[in-house]
């Protein structure tokens, strides 16, 4: 699903993110990204996106090297990946259903298929109850949940997760970590970055730990290691 | 792009308007003050140049005949007036007229004493082009029937060159306030798509392309633009009619020149069609910055 070899990245202020990084996520893999703060879990997942382009090396998503993507083909590239950020990214000015939908709406899908597809999504996250509410009125937990359900609307093969549980309590942060991990089971290859020790002990998937634009650690099944 | 896009690129542009309801009130009022302040500019030098057009005619040519010529002759020199190129009107004044709007004018007592008329029979004679008076009336002063040629040339060539200066006045500062205008709408309609930077980068990395993202934040500025310009014709019309009713009437002088009335559709339309094309305009160059961030 997702290779990236010898991948580095430096920032145009001179900021080396990634130095010669190599990382292999098979299909259906649930991989959490861990590492403290600027440690370059974001850039890596930017690296997917495409918002960001490797300096050197090469990063490889199902089976396309992302450089070589003109520009105007990446909005279309983009709609594999369903992407969740720490701050939910929802749009301030759209009801929950809407904000789903809305994911659904660019991709020019008909009508009836976006109730569909809509109406699935947020049934998933278990919120069909709160979709006249805008993004404001909603809990954290909620919020990310909305969040998630707009990412996989779409039912993309691969979901990047960039601190989803950041700002949120430890119940909560449970919880979305279990839908991941239910999205994952469908068959979503799944990508989160984190450095929530509490839930990444506990899940007990696969741990990529980076250091200072290093993987310095990869372990099977493995617990959020403390610093080598 | 099929129609229910469309559909949803319109419906998109009118949410966001109505959601966003404080920062679109906050730039239809800057553009409809902008667009207020220059159609009202052009009103007022449409006005001017009206009224430079309108003067010179009131300078007509006065052609006063030889005592000797006869009134078959003086039918015959009007048929030859009436022929010239550059002669618009011509009026024969018989003396027998123009004495008692000769007595008029002066004080009666004075002319009274007079035991006969001593005003020749004349002509006065408007020019098509007032620049044109002073060859007209050249013309007019080599031919042999006529005894005095009274034009007002230096008033003419007076008003002329002002009206010259208030067009070229006039066009440098239409000119500099359709910049300072755009600049002024271009800040406005920035700051709602400033605010909204975030939802450019969400609708990017779900997947929308350039195209949806911009087309309803262009719509946005261009429904900004037309209704601040219709907001901009209510002002300008409002303080028109006041500044008419309150000072026109005063200054009968300018009152009496008259002038063709306000074009009130041509300002409605310009206006409208200049906020409908800088709002998309700015709005395209403002979304633009953002798209090419990620």
């Amino acid at each position: 699903m997702i290779e990236i070899q010898e991948a580095s990245v430096t920032y145009p202020n001179g900021v080396h993110a990634l130095r010669n990084v190599n990382l292999r996520v098979e299909k259906g893999e649930f991989v959490f990204l861990v590492g403290a703060t600027g440690a370059g879990k974001s850039t890596l997942l930017k690296l997917i996106t495409r918002e960001v382009l490797p300096s050197s090396g090469k990063v490889i998503v199902a089976g396309r090297n992302v450089a070589e993507i003109p520009p105007q083909e990446v909005p279309y590239y983009r709609r594999m990946m369903g992407v969740v950020f720490q701050d939910f990214g929802l749009l301030p000015n759209k009801t929950v259903w809407e904000n789903v939908a809305f994911a659904l709406r660019v991709l020019g899908l008909p009508r009836k298929e976006i109730r569909k597809r809509t109406a699935n999504a947020i049934e998933l996250v278990g919120l069909l109850r709160r979709c006249d509410s805008f993004p404001a009125q909603l809990s954290g937990g909620e919020a990310q949940r909305v969040a998630i359900a707009r990412a996989i609307a779409n039912d993309p093969p691969l979901l990047l997760a960039d601190e989803p549980t950041g700002n949120l309590d430890p119940d909560t942060s449970w919880d979305i970590m279990q839908l991941l991990s239910h999205i994952n089971i469908r068959g979503t290859t799944v990508l989160v970055a984190s450095h929530d020790k509490y839930v990444i002990d506990r899940m007990r998937k696969r741990v990529v730990m980076i250091d200072r634009g290093a993987i310095v650690s990869d372990v099977p099944c493995g617990v959020y290691a403390h610093e080598p | 792009m099929n129609l229910s896009h469309i559909e949803f690129l319109i419906e998109e542009a009118l949410v966001n308007l109505r959601r966003n309801g404080l920062m679109t009130l906050a730039a239809i009022g800057t553009v409809a003050l902008a667009l207020a302040v220059f159609g009202g500019f052009g009103l007022i030098l449409w006005r001017l140049e009206n009224l430079a057009n309108s003067l010179p005619p009131k300078f007509a040519i006065d052609v006063f005949l030889k005592d000797s010529v006869t009134r078959q002759r003086a039918q015959e020199l009007r048929q030859q007036f009436e022929k010239h190129p550059d002669i618009a009107q011509v009026t024969f004044k018989p003396k027998e007229q123009a004495w008692p709007e000769f007595q008029k004018e002066l004080q009666q007592e004075i002319t009274a004493a007079l035991p006969y008329n001593p005003l020749p029979d004349s002509f006065v004679i408007q020019v098509k082009d007032p620049s044109r008076t002073g060859a007209v009336s050249a013309w007019l002063k080599s031919l042999p029937e006529v005894d005095a040629v009274r034009d007002a040339k230096e008033e003419v060539d007076i008003i002329l060159s002002v009206a010259t200066v208030v067009r070229w006045i006039g066009v440098g500062g239409t000119i500099l306030l359709l910049i300072a205008t755009s600049v002024i709408i271009y800040n406005a309609i920035r700051l709602t798509v400033f605010a909204r930077r975030r939802e450019i980068r969400i609708m990017q990395l779900i997947g929308a392309t350039s195209g949806t993202i911009r087309t309803p934040f262009v719509l946005e500025g261009v429904v900004q633009g037309v209704l601040g310009a219709w907001i901009a014709c209510g002002l300008i019309f409002g303080v028109s009619k006041l500044v008419s009713h309150f000072v026109m009437r005063k200054l009968v002088f300018i009152d009496s020149l008259g002038g063709s009335p306000m074009p009130v559709w041509v300002v409605f339309l310009v206006l409208t069609l200049l906020g409908a094309a800088i709002g998309g305009a700015v709005s395209t160059l403002s979304v633009r910055k953002y798209l090419q961030a990620a």
